[in-house]
């Protein structure tokens, strides 16, 4: 199934909304990018990708019409998706990238510590499929619920909560043994 | 939801998370100031539809207000057709003794 159609139907053909603003794409930007950064970087493994992708996202939300978009956070995570999973089936066409080096944490700021924890955490996050990666930051830093998840991923809640599981005990897993 | 999966949940969150780099907003807003709207390209369509629409319909009625023309010229019957080109010559016999009864016609009533 068509994982972009979630993003269209995030789409309403509503009347233009009066409180819309010419600034529009730029306030959009500002409220979602952050979100969308992250769940492409999570899904890609690769900064460069991630970037190319979050300009598609908004270059493509501005083709469609900011005014006809009912839900931004839904329809943006919903084509951000989409565009990762284009990306990476182009990519398994060409060349795999080596994300050893990818930083999903911001580190700059850390104590020695926190930043061998992210360390971990990011080595346990690289091990995950591309699938349960999506889930944990939908479910972690989005906080949305399985049924949210569901209807952007267009897979069953059951499905997005196995998923979460899996990747849950993983990570637990991770934390566990280097705390030990 | 476990108290295990909440801890977890929090130590992620705990992290911040790398962000886009600060010039991408700008390369963004630029390239999107650039590419013409889905709305406009589906206007210039709806216009170029439009302007085909207007010219088969003027063409329909030029074609309609014609054939309806040649019918008050025939009267009803059938329209003369030209000539084979086997027969031009009695064609152009035929229309000059036409001519001829015209112009005869002509005379008598003046």
């Amino acid at each position: 199934m068509d994982a972009f159609c979630a993003a269209e139907d995030a789409v309403a053909l509503e009347r233009p909304d009066a409180k819309a603003a010419p600034d529009g794409l730029g306030r959009l930007y500002d409220e979602h990018a952050a979100a969308v950064y992250r769940l492409l970087l999570a899904m890609l493994g690769s900064p460069e990708d991630a970037q190319d992708a979050l300009s598609e996202v908004f270059l493509k939300a501005s083709r469609i019409g900011l005014r006809r978009i009912r839900n931004p956070r839904a329809y943006l995570l919903a084509a951000a998706r989409h565009q990762a999973i284009s990306m990476l089936r182009r990519r398994r066409r060409e060349t795999s990238i080596d994300a050893s080096d990818v930083r999903f944490f911001d580190t700059g700021d850390l104590d020695p510590e926190r930043v061998i924890l992210a360390g971990r955490i990011e080595t346990a996050l690289r091990e995950l499929p591309s699938e349960q990666r999506e889930v944990i930051v939908l479910k972690v830093y989005e906080e949305m619920t399985f049924a949210e998840i569901a209807s952007i991923t267009r897979t069953r809640a059951n499905t997005v909560a196995s998923r979460y599981r899996y990747a849950i005990d993983r990570l637990r897993r991770a934390l566990t043994e280097s705390s030990e | 939801m476990k108290h295990e999966d909440h801890e977890v949940e929090e130590t992620l969150r705990s992290l911040p998370t790398a962000g886009p780099p600060p010039h991408l907003r700008e390369r963004v807003l630029r390239a999107a100031a650039l590419s013409p709207g889905k709305r406009t390209t589906w206007k210039l369509g709806l216009a170029y539809a439009l302007c085909l629409l207007a010219l088969l319909a003027l063409d329909v009625g030029i074609d309609r207000a014609q054939s309806a023309r040649l019918a008050r010229l025939v009267d009803g019957r059938q329209a003369i057709t030209a000539p084979a080109p086997g027969s031009a010559l009695a064609y152009l016999r035929e229309r000059q003794a036409m001519m001829l009864a015209m112009a005869e016609g002509e005379t008598r009533t003046r």
